[in-house]
């Protein structure tokens, strides 16, 4: 739950994308109608001819029109975020086992169960609509949003709890509709890996895979591969060793940018810099850094200004002499900055960037996941399996094998081996024992352990109260249920073959060991 | 409504009245948004309206007016109304997305004080390798049947994946495709290729120890005879060519087959045959014969998928799952746990030195594989110098333990049972 935090964020930050847009479209459309209208005012009297103010009048239509076509893009994708939203808020309630499948009838039938009430009150504000004297017809509507702001005025005043005016508001049809994600489909865990294997190859920028088990999966509303999608030409340009894109992108998303403090916009600039210097052209390395530098380091910022100033202060004193330093240059300092992995960091921090913009979490989750279960399984244990229990139950068989064409030939020996050959043992099973798990946990913590657990090496069972423990006489200690499969019976009476040392021993010689 | 961390630990503490609040959230933000782009819309319709009026206006009072003489100077109707639409659209407009804004700002902060986590104080800073994690996300891919992803994402990421790793897999899901299509003799086939491996397995289930000895003494070659698998996967055959109602095919079947397990599974045979009375009735008029109804349910196709998979799995020498989803599930368990931890500790970062996890994680008895030994009485765990020392009364303690309690004796008292010990009379052990 803890990793959900961005699932239920990130359309949200779209929401807000598309309000903004909205309203710089809708400004700029009112702006145009009250400078035509600015230009009418004067007419007839005005110089504008009335085929000029006629031209005019059709572009504000058009214009309008295609206003309205943005309308719907922007509406749609607002009600897909939506959509995404309750999706998403469904299935992490139906995986939070406290309600299956209450959270999609809540939410969606509120809406259908409270159609009724608010359409009488829709109707009620109609009529109140029609009294006023502007005829047309967005009065209706425009009555209606003063009604509700009254409404919501009252309630405040009132202070009931903001569900009633909620539960009444008219839910769009569009979202009434029952989300489709599949009843099947549960918050399980094997969902919630595919989701962040996704993610994960998103980051990985393995786009063509990501897009297939997004298809394949069924994780459309689920995933946001439309937030990588946008980045994918910038990121390849910065392989390219490119900045325009790059640029570019810090030009859309200066508010944001400068709002968290980004330094992102600097740093390409300073590439570009230092790719001109490698190109050896000083006059236009010159003229770069005048257009862009100057103002950066015009005077030393105060002692108590951010770091975010210190540091780019330093970092352009430091790359300015770059000019006169070629890119073979002996002086480490600046042939550092000549350095290709400066374009790797680079795209580090652009994708950095994005996500801290798009509220992606800066770890994919498949990580923030997989690293405490890797911890969690991790045990001081898991890497000898390889080298001393593995090697003896490879090497045994061979041993037996020879010991047993000298005995007789009996089924029974044969399954012993096969149980040592074939039977899951607790290793094969245990993740961080095998590779690639145990190099990925190579450099994480152990588990810690405050309770034995004791575990059959051969059966992989528990040993406790049902299946005890048994000491062999050489100090192995198995589970009573494999020291009853080794068991053979021979001339000597009931024995118990040792797989893991060859040696055979007494049944009666092996007890029950007590663990607390 | 619980905190952050009380809500994730198993889930049943997850407060239904926490979704409803979303919800609430979820829907005023649908409210408003819809609100804004209707009337946005609406407002367009009307501006485009007036905007028709004033051309027909403009044009009517240019056609009025005499060629040479500019027309009267005359304000026309349709720009007072459309000065007045342009001026309401802008108030409701912007009063509707003010609206909007703020029920978005709303549910983020609802979203952010309910969910929000910084992963910093769970996990290490350094990221795990990407290489790695592509391999083993492949490898799963593989595993989990989807051949075409694993196969892409190999190509992707330029990974060489062992062609040996793939084929047991490859063949392992066709037979579960043609099984999942009622075609049972790929798997009849896989079955009677790994009967020796299958013959093992089977012994060591310790569901039914007594086998052992009774096949030992049986003093028959294994290969010789049908496994369980083996006879499952027949007995499916044979219920589903009575499903079809072809009796007598069945009875051939049965003849040609059975005999192979007539030792193993003798009453299920006999069961089997009673199948002739019942299946048509049970077919036909929905007989619900509580021995034999159950036989006609799909339950027992899944079964032999079941344990298909499982003897796959075993003959492969692989966990039953894979490791990428228990590695993930033990995540989801050891994730609240240690944040929990990183909130309780004083000393945030000291544990990103220390070489083991602040707290125990109980992942539960699947994901156990090792047996860790605790000695009870100085709660330390095992190692190569200290292992732990079966003492002559059964119990188990650690060699320090045992060192420390004689107190420069060599005779102690066993702290779980009234019984004297030697010290030399113990003995290391192995588990």
């Amino acid at each position: 739950m803890e990793l959900e935090h961005c699932f239920l964020r990130i359309p949200a930050e779209t929401l807000y994308r598309n309000l903004r847009q909205h309203k710089k479209l809708m400004d700029r459309e009112l702006d145009g109608v009250r400078a035509l209208l600015d230009e009418l005012s004067g007419w007839p009297s005005s110089p504008t001819r009335h085929d000029e103010l006629l031209r005019e009048v059709r572009q504000r239509q058009q214009s309008l029109q295609q206003l309205r076509l943005r309308m719907d893009e922007l509406e749609r994708d607002g009600v897909e975020q939506l959509r995404n939203l309750r999706c998403r808020a469904t299935l992490l309630s139906r995986s939070g086992g406290s309600g299956d499948g209450d959270e999609l009838t809540d939410w969606g039938a509120a809406g259908g169960s409270e159609d009724r009430p608010s359409s009488r009150r829709r109707t009620m504000a109609g009529d109140g609509g029609d009294s006023t004297p502007i005829d047309g017809y967005g009065s209706d509507d425009e009555a209606a949003g003063t009604e509700d702001t009254s409404t919501e005025v009252e309630t405040a005043a009132h202070s009931p709890p903001p569900t009633a005016t909620e539960a009444t508001a008219r839910l769009p049809p569009a979202l009434c509709e029952p989300c489709e994600l599949p009843s099947t489909a549960s918050g399980s865990p094997a969902l919630r890996l595919e989701r962040f294997v996704v993610d994960f190859l998103l980051r990985q920028g393995h786009w063509d895979t990501a897009k297939t088990a997004i298809d394949h999966w069924n994780l459309h509303r689920l995933t946001e591969p439309h937030l990588f999608e946008a980045i994918q030409p910038v990121v390849s340009a910065l392989r390219a060793h490119r900045c325009t894109e790059a640029l570019q992108y810090c030009l859309e998303n200066r508010r944001r940018l400068v709002k968290i403090d980004s330094t992102l916009e600097f740093h390409l600039r300073m590439q570009e810099f230092i790719e001109l210097c490698r190109e050896g052209n000083t006059n236009a390395s010159l003229i770069y850094a005048k257009k862009h530098f100057v103002s950066l380091v015009a005077r030393v910022p105060a002692a108590d200004a951010p770091t975010r100033e210190h540091e780019v202060y330093r970092a352009v004193v430091r790359c300015l002499p770059l000019m006169a330093f070629p890119p073979d240059t002996p002086c480490d300092r600046y042939r550092v900055l000549y350095n290709v992995q400066m374009w790797a960091r680079l795209e580090e921090e652009f994708l950095q960037t994005h996500f801290a913009l798009n509220m992606l979490p800066s770890e994919p989750q498949l990580d923030l996941l997989l690293q405490p279960g890797l911890c969690a399984l991790k045990t001081r244990y898991c890497g000898q399996a390889e080298g001393g229990e593995g090697e003896a139950e490879r090497v045994q068989p061979n041993v037996s094998a020879d010991a047993t064409a000298a005995a007789e030939v009996s089924t029974a020996t044969e399954a012993t081996e096969a149980l040592v050959q074939h039977v899951a043992s607790p290793r094969h099973a245990c993740p961080t024992c095998n590779s690639p798990y145990r190099e990925l946990a190579a450099h994480l913590p152990f588990s810690h352990h405050v309770r034995t657990t004791a575990v059959c090496r051969l059966t992989g069972k528990a040993m406790d109260e049902h299946n005890p423990p048994v000491v062999l006489p050489n100090g192995n200690i198995y589970s009573l249920e494999a020291v009853n499969a080794l068991e053979c019976t021979t001339a000597s009476g009931v024995e118990v073959r040792d797989p893991v040392s060859g040696e055979k021993f007494r049944r009666e010689l092996c007890r029950r060991a007590f663990i607390m | 409504m619980s905190s952050p961390e009380g809500r994730s630990s198993g889930g049943t503490a997850l407060s239904a009245s926490l979704w409803e609040d979303l919800g609430v959230e979820w829907r005023r933000a649908a409210v408003h948004h819809d609100e804004l782009f209707r009337g946005s819309k609406e407002w367009c319709a009307q501006l485009l309206r007036e905007l028709d009026q004033l051309a027909g206006q403009l044009n009517s009072a240019a056609a009025a007016a005499p060629e040479d003489a500019p027309p009267k100077p005359r304000a026309l109707p349709a720009v007072q109304a459309l000065r007045q639409a342009s001026e309401r659209a802008r108030d409701a407009i912007g009063v509707q997305q003010k609206k909007l804004n703020a029920s978005i700002t709303k549910y983020t902060k609802f979203v952010d004080k309910h969910f929000a986590f910084d992963p910093k104080r769970a996990c290490r800073g350094r990221p795990l390798d990407r290489r790695l994690l592509e391999r083993a996300i492949v490898e799963h891919l593989y595993r989990e049947g989807e051949f075409e992803l694993g196969e892409r994402l190999a190509h992707e990421a330029q990974l060489a994946m062992d062609a040996s790793l793939i084929e047991p897999y490859v063949e392992m899901h066709q037979v579960l495709k043609a099984l999942d299509a009622d075609q049972l003799e790929p798997a009849i086939d896989w079955a009677r290729r790994h009967r020796q491996q299958l013959w093992c397995a089977q012994q060591s289930l310790p569901i039914r120890p007594a086998q052992s000895p009774g096949a030992a003494e049986a003093g028959q070659s294994p290969s010789a005879e049908g496994t369980e698998l083996e006879f499952k996967l027949h007995r499916l055959q044979f219920v589903n060519l009575l499903q079809q109602g072809k009796a007598a095919e069945a009875l051939r079947y049965a003849e040609r087959t059975f005999p192979q397990f007539q030792r193993t599974q003798h009453s299920q045979i006999q069961h089997l045959m009673g199948c002739f009375l019942f299946a048509s009735r049970i077919l036909h008029s929905r007989l619900s014969h509580p021995r034999y109804a159950p036989l006609f349910t799909p339950a027992l196709k899944q079964d032999v998928v079941q344990s298909f998979k499982a003897s796959c799995w075993r003959v492969l020498g692989l966990a039953p799952e894979s490791p990428l989803h228990s590695v993930a599930s033990c995540g989801a368990v050891a994730l609240p746990l240690l944040i929990k931890a990183a909130k309780l500790l004083p000393n945030k970062d000291a544990w990103d030195e220390r070489d083991e996890l602040p707290v125990e994680v109980d992942l539960g008895r699947p994901y156990q594989f090792h047996s860790i030994f605790v000695c009870p009485v100085s709660r330390d765990q095992s190692t190569e110098q200290n292992p732990p020392m079966l003492l002559p009364c059964g119990h188990v303690l650690c060699k320090e333990t045992v060192g420390r309690l004689p107190r420069g004796g060599t005779r102690f008292k066993c702290p779980y049972c009234p019984s004297e010990q030697q010290v030399a009379a113990c003995r290391q052990v192995r588990f």
